[in-house]
């Protein structure tokens, strides 16, 4: 009796360890803020004090990050318990794709490392070897038998194509590594990263805005065909909001792909802006705009609109195309495969498959002979 | 004709007392396969994006699962079908935990190509509504449907008298299992009558799910072998994947068996005998899997064009070298350890036996993954392919509903056939 109440006590306490994940999951974490102070005091030297940054993460690896914004530039503290690289990463929650600061302070002379790099797969690379720049305004770093720390600012938006922007009032997620002891940009974080989704950068406060988009005329086109898109951006009171810059985004034909920036346009002096868009892929696509938000403006993100393009009924291979020489082409029509008919089948073809599915047909037929003698057994034989 | 059980009602026993550690056990697989559901539920509600699969690697670890999955099946069919077929005796007391392997094995490697389709709509997309029955994908959901249910009906067949038997016998035992016993052994008399339509039945599922068996492994090669992809597009393609397939199935069966015998202490039933007899069995058909792979490799290494090269060079020294030198490397030893009479103990068989599993499950990664890398049309990115926690997850959440699923049914039905036991030693 004792052994089955230990067994049972025992079984339950593993089965909440295993689906702690699950529990978490339910419920939610808290949400995570990076907090806004439009006059920060914080000193970018290596050394966090109590009250210079507006909020402190711990991270499940050991880490913590203090940071605040100022509507402009980003202020990060990382600390680390390691005495190797430590790295934060914004816009993604793997590595591929996010704006990776990274950066080590020398044992030996204290010099300070750093980095601004992006993700890509699973390694990364410096932003200036990808065709972007090196957007850090300010670092500085300590170390200690504690650990290390790295302060540093990086600007909200900065305008390089290869930073996802950081827009006041969105969210974003946030990885953070750090290696114990390497002194390098390059050596394996194994079991010592954490990943926060849906960080929240806390908007400006002041004016709501408001942006809707829509398109005049289809919203079922063919490829190449050029499709009008309108919006507007006002105020909560329905005041304009002029010479504002709005992103024009898309998704793409691999729907779980991040979508990507179409067009940033501008607001004319009625809040207006208007957009010529064609695709040159058969598909549907989800377009939306952003606004980064302005002075005592919040940002804003627009409705959602859906448009179909279809595709091409038949397509020609001119000479200047990389494939012409190849010999062959596998071109898929997705919005063609409705009208394929059922059965088309070349007599080769028809050959071969039809005596398959008549034997498969037979295997069916034997099962049921084989039930006729299950209920036959069930009636006594 | 009368079977004389009494001798063999040992075989009921684990049925009746459950100790802590099976609680434990069972507690660990449901645990797991929790985990993989919450995981699961994760990536419908996300997109396929939380996984490492892109557009250049878009079948990762769930299609490697799919067809391991798929090819342990193949041990119901081969030890229980093939030796009834041949009436090979000894097989009496393995061909139930042959048989539980097959239906639990198809039940979870058919889940994964709907795992990897991301939302599950998109099954009704390829099959029922757009499906063409000239599609190799609708071919695999043919006949892994027709191989389940014939799996099914095979266990099953067998089982009738002995859930009679656990009818009359298990008297004190909860009333879930009361009424299952009741249902299932269908008024099971041991009459002359239902004995012998039974012998029928049976018969003739031997001999119809042997070629279902075949033909299921081979249309899942044809899902790799009809499409344009180097490492791929091979005529041997068919065989090659049965007697993979054949392979991994006697290792399944090996590894279980093992485990089996040793919890429930069916030493008795399952002898040295059978390990060894099935060790043989197990090496016969690996150096015939090496044979067929040396056909693979040189065939596709003598063309050598562009992308045969690209596609061994990541074999044999580059990124997929580990996996691929690690599966030759776990494919090789068991045939030395079953060959040379100093290993060739039940320890030994069962440590071959899990080589053999663990070769088999690298092989599928090492055809499916590279491949796609090697891929004729230019590429979007060329990530390496790196599976995200939620992704091993599920994947290894195959693994753990397995287990379950295994661990809930030795509670439920005699893991050994007791009326085939009793009627062979008259």
């Amino acid at each position: 009796m004792r052994n089955k109440q230990v067994s049972i006590i025992l079984s339950i306490f593993i089965l909440i360890i295993l689906t702690s994940g699950l529990t978490q999951f339910i419920y939610g974490e808290d949400i995570v803020i990076i907090p806004y102070n439009k006059n920060p005091s914080v000193v970018i030297d290596g050394k966090i004090l109590p009250n210079e940054y507006n909020s402190n993460v711990s991270t499940d690896n050991g880490m913590n990050i203090y940071w605040t914004h100022d509507g402009k530039n980003l202020y990060v503290g990382l600390k680390s318990p390691g005495k190797g690289w430590l790295a934060i990463g914004f816009g993604s929650a793997t590595m591929d794709g996010a704006n990776i600061i990274i950066g080590y302070i020398d044992d030996s002379t204290g010099e300070v490392h750093i980095r601004d790099d992006t993700g890509i797969g699973h390694t990364h690379k410096p932003d200036i070897e990808l065709g972007g720049e090196n957007n850090i305004l300010n670092y500085a770093g300590t170390q200690s038998d504690e650990g290390s720390v790295i302060e540093f600012s990086i600007p909200l938006n900065s305008g390089d194509k290869l930073d996802p922007p950081l827009l006041p009032g969105t969210t974003t997620n946030v990885i953070v590594a750090y290696h114990p002891s390497a002194d390098d940009f390059e050596t394996y974080h194994g079991s010592t990263y954490s990943i926060m989704t849906d960080v929240l950068i806390q908007g400006l406060g002041g004016l709501q805005a408001i942006l809707n988009i829509k398109i005049n005329g289809e919203s079922v086109v063919n490829v190449n065909q050029s499709i009008d898109l309108v919006g507007t951006l006002l105020t909560q009171d329905g005041e304009p909001i002029p010479n504002a810059k709005i992103d024009v985004y898309t998704t793409t034909t691999f729907l779980e792909a991040t979508p990507i920036l179409l067009k940033t346009v501008k607001t004319n002096n009625t809040g207006k802006f208007d957009l010529k868009l064609n695709y040159d892929v058969p598909g549907k696509f989800v377009i939306f705009a952003k606004y980064e938000g302005g002075q005592n403006i919040s940002s804003v993100e627009s409705n959602k609109i859906q448009i179909t393009v279809n595709g091409y009924e038949n397509m020609t291979v001119h000479p200047e195309d990389p494939y012409y020489n190849w010999g062959y082409i596998i071109v898929n029509f997705p919005h063609m495969a409705h009208k394929t008919p059922f059965l088309d089948l070349s007599p080769p073809a028809l050959a071969v498959l039809i005596p398959l599915y008549l034997i498969i047909l037979g295997v069916w037929l034997t099962y049921l002979y084989v039930y006729r003698l299950i209920f036959k057994i069930k009636r006594g034989g | 004709m009368s079977i004389e059980v009494e001798e063999h009602l040992d075989i009921l026993e684990p049925l009746k007392k459950t100790t802590w550690k099976y609680w434990v056990i069972l507690f660990f697989f449901l645990g797991g396969t929790i985990w993989a559901l919450a995981n699961y539920y994760i990536q419908v509600t996300s997109g396929l994006y939380v996984t490492g699969l892109r557009d250049t690697v878009f079948w990762g670890l769930y299609i490697t699962n799919f067809v391991f999955f798929i090819g342990i099946s193949h041990a119901g069919t081969l030890i229980s079908a093939i030796l009834r077929v041949t009436k090979a005796e000894w097989r009496r007391p393995i061909t139930r935990m042959a048989e539980y392997i097959t239906v639990m094995a198809i039940s979870i490697g058919a889940l994964y190509p709907l795992i990897d389709l991301g939302r599950l709509d998109r099954a009704l997309i390829f099959i029922p509504l757009f499906g063409r029955i000239q599609s190799p994908i609708v071919w695999d959901f043919i006949s892994i449907s027709t191989y389940l249910i014939g799996s099914i009906t095979y266990l099953y067949l067998p089982m009738i008298p002995d859930l009679a038997l656990s009818r009359e016998h298990l008297k004190n035992v909860s009333k879930f299992k009361r009424l299952l016993y009741e249902k299932l052994s269908i008024n099971w008399e041991w009459k002359e009558s239902q004995i012998e339509l039974l012998k029928k039945a049976i018969g003739i599922m031997a001999i119809i799910i042997i070629p279902v068996a075949v033909s299921v492994h081979t249309v899942v090669s044809w899902i790799f072998a009809m499409t344009f992809r180097e490492g791929w597009r091979s005529t041997i393609f068919g065989p090659y994947f049965v007697v993979g397939a054949i392979l991994s199935g006697i290792g399944a069966i090996i590894t279980i068996m093992a485990i089996f015998r040793k919890a429930y202490h069916l030493e008795k039933y399952v002898t040295d005998k059978h390990f060894l007899y099935l060790g043989y069995f197990m090496l016969a058909v690996d150096l015939f899997y090496i044979y067929l792979m040396i056909n693979e490799y040189l065939t596709t290494g003598y063309i050598w064009g562009i992308n045969e090269a690209k596609l061994l060079s990541s074999l044999y020294s580059g990124e997929f070298a580990i996996y691929f030198w690690s599966m030759i490397l776990t494919l090789v030893l068991p045939i030395f350890i079953v060959a040379i009479p100093k290993f060739r103990t039940v320890t030994g068989i069962f440590i071959a036996s899990i080589l053999v599993n663990i070769s088999m499950w690298l092989k599928r990664f090492v055809i499916i993954i590279p491949s796609l890398y090697a891929a004729p049309l230019p590429q979007y990115s060329t990530i390496l392919y790196i599976p995200s926690l939620p992704e091993l997850a599920i994947a290894l959440g195959g693994f753990f509903g397995f287990g379950l699923m295994l661990t809930i049914f030795s509670k439920l039905f005699p893991l050994i056939s007791i009326w085939e036991v009793s009627e062979v030693e008259e």
